[in-house]
């Protein structure tokens, strides 16, 4: 049975308004629901495994996705939420929609949400459910004057929607020890900086963006540690080097045998920094890309990315 | 070269006018011979060989050599020819010289002959034949000459264009220290000699001048003896301060050409500032145009026709709410599970088709209604402004699609195209419009506890909510899918409300923002196409007015040299 509408002035004769049924809607939404959960590329080799196993649950019941939303939902707690259209923020959309065409290739709805404790302040998420994606970013990062730059802000969108390609919220919901699934997103965020990166500047080769987008990367998430410590509008960032972060990349792998994993719901920023530097340097990171990594130079394989994720993740 | 003379190319060759004429004239006047010469000049008609002291024709009638001649004295005669690679070749007779060279005139670039004849041993003669030859050529093989000899046909209307060029030309620049002679070649006898005289002094415009009569019908050999005469006349005279006044000739010219020039470069300028007064004048009117008729833009619907949009929203509802039992009772009778599917997914359904509903509406209504009439505010303009452009006397722009063609350059679409792209960027944008702006509306409206985020997500919560509450899991299927139909309707209702309302607050307005940001997007590179043909005719302004300062100050330079001397 399908439902038709036929319009008076619109929507007649040939254009007359036609949707599925509801008992045809439901089938096919849970035939989208049942399918294997997509795993991207760069997902970490345990990443993709715990998709896989939660892909085996959604499988075998379609409402477990649509659950796991629901709970999000709810719980989100959010205030002031507001869309951004292009007029208000014109680059902030773009970046948006950019990163969002790049790694899921739909437009997204943005939000901007207001919050006054400075961990929520300087944050942002994303959520996707079936063919939709949502973006919320704390207006404080757009705000705040001189804070992030452009390719910033799409790491750290690129690595909301990172959260959201992976499945985190549904995989969340079913209990599973994720605590390493930062590293996914990390790797999101990086390839969405790097492609913005390579759209702005279409003669720079390849290594020099990705190197340029691990630069940006870093900084995004040092920025927000620098935010978080001196509280909202407390910071001069016009006082701030890109050298420190130089520093901080190359002196990451210095006593990096000495540091233990963390529990905590992210990775310690050393680990995420290294595990940044790694993908940066390996054929999947140009894979994901687009480009034949062949084509270049002391690139490490998959496996050598693999066993350099698990030392990460080895508990010392 | 003296100082003067070095001053004054250093000036010439700087200037921004063809000075080519007077740099010969100064390279001709400075340049120091070696020896005595004195050009000989004429047409081939009036036979200057003639005057030579040889018995053959060294040129026949009608032959044009176009190389000068050198007459010089040997102890022997010969005819030495140079070409253009600087090769020679001598020959001892006028009969070998005609035999091997007569034919390939065009080879040679000059010719020297040499005989025992003692005239030649003071003075060389350079033979130039005149048919239409540049003052620039003659300057240049004038070069170190002591003065010239024109040999011209004496006959009634002889005396050709030539011949009176040559005579303005030597009079009042190249030989103005009087150094020259007139051989006047008479074939007739009936010519009075006087009046011949008085004719040839008069072409020269000068108090006294040597005027020899050379009658061709006597033997050759007298010939010689008159041009010995006239360049021993010429070689006699005192020399004159010829550099003064080749100085002042070529500083006079130079300064007239200057002038000139600066005439013609104050009327480009005129005309740049004109130009570029009248598009700042276009770019004003244009702007001031534009923002008027932006506001037609504010609302392109009539209210008829939005009141038909809220009608087909509220038909659908209707419809809907018709439709629901059927639909739930599809899914009861057809479902494994029909609870927990019309539980889970009914609102999710319901929000999906309104959504879709209104997309596919606004869109068909933006396509038929807005675009077409956002165009005609566009082209209305332009029609109008085509006719402002003309009243500043500018030529309007070839039509508007050189700005819509910049406008579309992104989408590297052709013009024919427009239309089809502009529909189709509009209709991509409407659905999410219509999104944003239903969640703006709803963010003002107090969000039940769990935080809605979404206009068609909220309809899916409040029922998961509400059936969530209502359902009994012990209730058969049948009084199950009626409690739910009647949930769903009285939400529907208040959505159908809720909806028509954000039509007029927020829906169409920001359908017009949309049609405003573009209608201001093309605007935008017409006042940037006018804005940059202001800007360049005012760079061509001052580049004029650069020019002439820059030619004034030039004037000035050549005015203080001509004084200084």
């Amino acid at each position: 049975m399908q439902y038709k509408y036929t319009g008076k002035n619109w929507l007649n004769g040939d254009k007359a308004f036609v949707f599925s049924g509801l008992f045809d809607y439901i089938q096919q939404t849970k035939e989208k629901l049942s399918r294997p959960l997509s795993i991207p590329e760069y997902a970490t080799a345990q990443e993709a495994e715990r998709i896989k196993e939660i892909s085996e649950k959604t499988q075998a019941d379609p409402y477990f996705q649509r659950e796991a939303y629901a709970e999000m939902a709810k719980n989100m707690g959010y205030s002031s939420l507001r869309t951004v259209s292009y007029g208000e923020y014109p680059a902030l959309y773009d970046v948006c929609i950019f990163a969002s065409q790049k790694l899921i290739g739909v437009n997204p709805v943005i939000y901007l949400y207001t919050s006054k404790n400075p961990g929520s302040a300087y944050n942002a998420a994303a959520s996707d459910y079936m063919d939709r994606v949502w973006i919320y970013i704390s207006d404080q990062l757009v705000k705040e004057r001189g804070m992030m730059k452009d390719e910033e802000i799409c790491f750290l969108v690129g690595h909301e929607l990172g959260h959201a390609q992976c499945h985190h919220i549904t995989i969340a919901s079913s209990g599973k020890d994720s605590s390493d699934d930062e590293y996914s997103a990390d790797r999101a965020g990086m390839l969405a900086c790097t492609k913005l990166i390579m759209e702005k500047n279409p003669e720079m080769a390849a290594p020099e963006a990705i190197k340029l987008a691990l630069l940006y990367s870093v900084s995004a998430l040092h920025k927000i540690r620098i935010g978080m410590t001196n509280g909202l509008n407390n910071t001069s960032w016009e006082k701030y080097s890109y050298d420190d972060v130089h520093s901080l990349i190359d002196g990451v792998f210095e006593g990096a045998s000495k540091l233990a994993l963390t529990k905590t719901s992210h990775p310690l920023p050393a680990h995420r920094i290294m595990a940044m530097v790694h993908f940066s340097e390996s054929e999947l990171m140009y894979r994901c890309l687009g480009l034949d990594p062949e084509k270049y130079q002391h690139l490490t394989t998959d496996v050598q990315l693999n066993r350099s994720m698990s030392h990460l993740l080895k508990d010392n | 070269m003296t100082d003067k003379f070095e001053k004054l190319m250093e000036l010439l060759k700087a200037l921004p006018v063809d000075t080519s004429y007077e740099q010969g004239l100064i390279e001709a006047a400075a340049f120091g011979g070696e020896k005595e010469l004195c050009l000989v000049a004429g047409t081939q008609d009036a036979a200057p060989f003639g005057l030579l002291p040889i018995k053959e024709e060294l040129f026949k009638a009608g032959e044009l050599p176009p190389f000068y001649v050198t007459a010089e004295y040997g102890d022997e005669f010969s005819i030495c020819a140079a070409n253009k690679k600087g090769e020679t070749e001598k020959y001892r007779t006028v009969g070998d010289f005609r035999a091997y060279c007569a034919g390939r005139f065009g080879e040679i670039s000059s010719c020297t002959v040499q005989m025992q004849y003692d005239f030649l041993k003071k003075y060389s003669l350079r033979f130039i034949i005149m048919d239409g030859m540049s003052m620039n050529y003659l300057n240049e093989v004038g070069k170190g000459c002591n003065g010239c000899v024109i040999v011209a046909e004496a006959d009634a209307g002889a005396l050709s264009d030539d011949y009176m060029t040559l005579c303005s030309y030597l009079s009042e620049e190249r030989c103005i220290g009087d150094k020259v002679s007139m051989i006047l070649n008479q074939r007739t006898m009936d010519c009075n000699d006087d009046l011949l005289a008085i004719m040839a002094a008069s072409m020269l415009d000068r108090e006294s001048i040597s005027a020899f009569i050379w009658d061709t019908r006597g033997e050759l050999a007298a010939s010689g003896g008159v041009l010995e005469e006239a360049v021993g006349s010429i070689m006699g005279l005192k020399a004159a301060a010829t550099d003064q006044g080749v100085l002042n000739k070529c500083c006079d010219r130079v300064t007239e050409k200057l002038a000139a020039k600066i005439k013609e470069t104050e009327d480009e300028e005129a005309g740049y500032i004109k130009s570029k007064e009248a598009y700042g004048t276009a770019l004003k009117n244009f702007t001031a145009m534009a923002d008027m008729e932006k506001y037609s833009l504010s609302d392109l619907l009539e209210k008829h026709e939005k009141e038909a949009i809220r009608s087909e929203i509220h038909g659908m509802f209707l419809s809907v709410e018709a439709a629901l039992p059927q639909l739930i009772a599809e899914v009861t009778e057809k479902s494994n599970n029909p609870k927990e599917d019309l539980r889970q997914l009914t609102g999710d359904y319901l929000s999906s088709l309104i959504n879709e509903f209104v997309e596919k509406l606004l869109n068909e209504v933006a396509a038929e209604q807005l675009i077409p009439r956002a165009e005609a505010v566009f082209r209305d303009l332009c029609d109008r402004f085509a006719t402002v452009m003309q009243n500043v006397e500018l030529e309007p722009e070839d039509d508007i699609s050189h700005a819509l063609a910049e406008f579309l350059k992104i989408s590297n679409i052709n013009i024919g195209q427009y239309h089809t792209q502009l529909a189709s960027s509009l209709s991509g944008i409407v659905g999410t419009l219509v999104k944003w702006a239903l969640l703006d509306g709803l963010s003002e409206l107090e969000l039940l506890s769990f935080g809605s985020i979404n206009f068609v997500d909220k309809l899916m919560d409040i029922l998961e909510k509400k059936v969530s509450d209502l359902i009994d899991y012990l209730t058969p299927k049948g009084m199950y899918g009626r409690s739910l139909n009647k949930d769903i309707v009285k939400h529907l209702k208040e959505q159908d409300e809720l909806l028509c309302g954000q039509l007029d607050e927020n829906i169409l307005p920001r359908l017009y923002d949309y049609l405003k940001q573009e209608y201001a997007k093309l605007t935008g590179v017409y006042e940037k196409q006018l804005k940059d043909k202001q800007e360049y005719y005012g760079k061509l302004q001052q580049d004029a007015a650069r020019m002439i300062a820059s030619l004034q100050r030039n004037e000035q330079a050549v005015k203080a040299m001509r004084s200084a001397a």
